[in-house]
């Protein structure tokens, strides 16, 4: 992975410094209120209804062992001792305290980590897919681009203020796990002719008004990206609207000006760019390559015999990812499961899978979007040691992709905005789903809940999206189906009025018969759905629901 | 410390605020025309903008200009970065002055994007300005930094 230098490591306690001295002022009455919020909140500190969230970067989901167990650290010393996985790869606390903010600010530093621009109206962390640099279909490794556009971006000063928040995903597959169609910028690694380049997206992104990304241009040679990027920020600066947040998003200056007219603003702009240093040098490129260089895999590794238990079998099958590296596969370990919230980890559990990575895989873990830790590395053989020892500490849930490995936002239970518990929502649908052979049985199915429409639990792109709505103070949660992300980006349709909480198990029981009874053998949910269309669920659904 | 607010309540509040319109407008120098008049006028080296005017006509005439004064509407409106940048792109050498709502914690960010000279904010002086303007020590990525000395007045 890519090495702090002297200059990453100075910013960081410069950065800490100044958030120290900003909270002083705030503390004691010199900022006001007003003045301290877009300060903390590029610094990753909310306000939130019990308490400050404070949103650690982890950049494109990429970290250490050491960077692991400094979270667990200082989770147990700030917080209560656990940390959650979010969907754009980062981290988050949910209880530290303002005061000591900075002090946790140090220790992060200490690791080569902060919490720069992790929210506000600025460019966020750059996410991409888990499996980069391992994936088998995988064309451009993306991660070398993504740390590119992380150092472009940390604190860029013309860009700070934008009119809302700004995220940046890239991928470097065939088909996109990173949904780059539901970004403000989505980049496509491509190769041609030797050259590497991109194909750019624009405009996409979930929230109140879910659009998906629309290509600005086709081909762009890489040493050109950057300059390319500040034309595109640089025209949504000046002209993307102010007046009302909920239109703020490039998408609405896209859809207003039609993509036609904000190319020709993006060239005119780009072409009037002094280059200032932009323009990627092949030495530049080539090292930052080297940063991600593959790790000394065995190539010698004979084919490893994998026992015949059933139980290891289906967890094969569903978490285990085929690999680049003949011999080796990529790992997810599923942090959703009864009493836990989707994404929460405790300090135990990440010094756990820190050891682990230390001992089969190279040393380093990510976060991935769907609110999971994947082990990218493991060599095949030692796949059912690794298994066993996830089962000891109840970590080998062999649900990865499947229903109950459902994405939520953390809802109203933290969040201030929500309109809804999102995750006791998660919770029934845990306790309901449970039958392994059954869950297996029904094939991979993406379910997203969020807690408004702020969409932070990407419902709009689940196969089945639940979305938390506030009727006359009282909390409904709307179902769709039929979204989905990757290649075929597709915002689900709203199956009907809204259902209560405790409806919501029996109308998820409803849309999973529908499918099974409809299924042409090997089919998948979705697939089911493309066949069939709505009707038959939502007549099963509505014929006999009780709301 | 202040009681605090969680974040959509502060949202509804700067919202109230950008009701108000342009009440850090107070700092205003008459005496220099504003890009309309100066349009027509073309007599004056000087000028000012606002962050919501558009300055592309000022691109075929910018090597008559010695003076532009950025007046900032809000501390969260984000154009006038790219605006001083915009200018200095255009070719303007002359002194790039900020003016109005800015906050101080964007003058570094403001000098690194073209910015050179500054009408503080009123709890702002001349000392805490040049420390605020050092805050970080490093970059990592291209700066706009003006060549000339830069100017601080206090209020």
């Amino acid at each position: 992975m890519y090495h702090y230098q002297t200059a990453d490591r100075q910013l960081l306690l410069d950065r800490a410094n100044q958030f120290k001295d900003q909270t002083r002022r705030f503390l004691n009455g010199e900022l006001s209120d007003e003045a301290f919020r877009p300060l903390r909140l590029q610094n990753g500190l909310y306000f939130q209804r019990q308490a400050p969230m404070l949103r650690i970067a982890v950049p494109y989901g990429l970290m250490n062992t050491g960077q692991v167990r400094q979270i667990a650290a200082i989770s147990r010393r700030f917080d209560k001792g656990y940390a959650h996985v979010s969907t754009r790869q980062n981290f988050q606390l949910n209880w530290p305290s303002l005061e000591y903010v900075p002090e946790i600010l140090e220790e992060l530093a200490k690791v080569d980590m902060h919490c720069i621009q992790t929210s506000g109206n600025c460019i966020r962390n750059t996410t991409t897919d888990a499996l980069a640099g391992v994936a088998h279909d995988e064309v451009i490794d993306p991660r070398p681009i993504c740390e590119l556009i992380r150092q472009w971006s940390t604190l860029h000063p013309e860009f700070a203020y934008l009119p809302r928040k700004f995220k940046i995903a890239v991928s470097g597959s065939a088909n996109d796990r990173a949904a780059i169609y539901a970004h403000d910028i989505g980049i496509a690694l491509r190769e041609q002719a030797g050259e590497i380049g991109c194909r750019i997206l624009v405009g996409g992104g979930l929230g109140r008004t879910p659009v998906i990304g629309t290509e600005l241009v086709p081909w762009l040679p890489i040493k050109d990206l950057l300059s390319y990027l500040e034309a595109i920020l640089r025209v949504y600066n000046a002209l993307g609207r102010r007046d009302n947040k909920y239109k703020a998003r490039i998408k609405i200056l896209v859809r207003a000006m039609g993509i036609d007219a904000f190319r020709e603003a993006v060239d005119r702009e780009w072409a009037g760019l002094s280059d200032g240093g932009h323009t990627l040098t092949p030495e530049r490129l080539v090292a930052l390559r080297e940063s991600f260089a593959p790790p000394p895999y065995k190539t010698d590794l004979p084919t490893a015999e994998m026992p015949v238990n059933p139980i290891f079998l289906r967890w094969l099958t569903r978490n285990t990812h085929q690999h680049k590296q003949p011999g080796y596969r990529a790992v997810t370990v599923v942090l959703k499961g009864h009493g836990n919230a989707p994404g929460d980890v405790t300090a135990d559990q990440l010094e756990f899978l820190a050891d682990l990575a230390d001992d089969l895989s190279f040393g380093e873990l990510r976060t991935s979007h769907e609110q999971n830790i994947v082990l990218a590395d493991v060599e095949e053989r030692a796949l059912y040691r690794l298994w066993e020892t996830l089962q000891q500490r109840g970590l080998a849930g062999a649900h990865a992709g499947s229903l109950t490995d459902l994405i939520s936002c953390p809802g109203g239970d933290f969040c201030s905005l929500a309109n809804a518990r999102s995750l006791p929502v998660a919770e029934a649908i845990h306790q309901r789903f449970e039958d392994a052979d059954y869950l297996f049985d029904l094939g991979p199915i993406d379910l997203n809940i969020s807690g408004c429409m702020n969409a932070c639990g990407h419902h709009h792109i689940g196969h089945i999206g639940i979305l938390g709505v506030d009727k006359k103070g009282k909390e409904f949660f709307q179902v769709s189906i039929g979204g989905r992300q990757g290649n075929a980006t597709a915002i689900g349709k709203i199956l009907g009025p809204s259902f209560s909480a405790a409806d919501i198990p029996e109308v998820i029981e409803k849309l999973l018969d529908t499918y099974v009874h409809n299924r042409w053998s090997e089919e998948t949910f979705i697939e089911t759905y493309d066949r069939i269309g709505i009707t038959p669920f939502k007549e099963a659904v509505y014929a006999s629901a009780t709301h | 410390m202040p009681a605090q607010l969680t974040d959509d309540e502060a949202a509804s509040i700067s919202a109230q605020a950008d009701n108000r319109g342009l009440a850090a407008n107070d700092a205003v120098n008459p005496s220099i025309p504003s890009l309309s008049e100066w349009l027509i006028q073309e007599n004056d080296s000087r000028l000012r903008v606002t962050t919501a005017d558009d300055i592309a006509p000022l691109e075929a005439l910018i090597a008559s200009v010695s003076y532009v004064e950025v007046h900032f509407l809000d501390p969260n409106d984000g154009r006038g970065f790219t605006l001083g940048r915009r200018l200095r792109d255009m070719g303007f050498t002359g002194e790039l002055r900020a003016t109005g709502a800015y906050a101080e914690d964007q003058l570094q960010y403001l000098h690194r994007c073209g910015f050179d000279s500054f009408l503080l904010p009123p709890t702002v002086d001349k000392e805490t300005a040049s420390e605020l303007l050092r805050a970080i020590s490093v970059t990592l990525q291209p700066s706009t930094i003006s060549e000339r000395k830069v100017i601080f007045n206090e209020r």
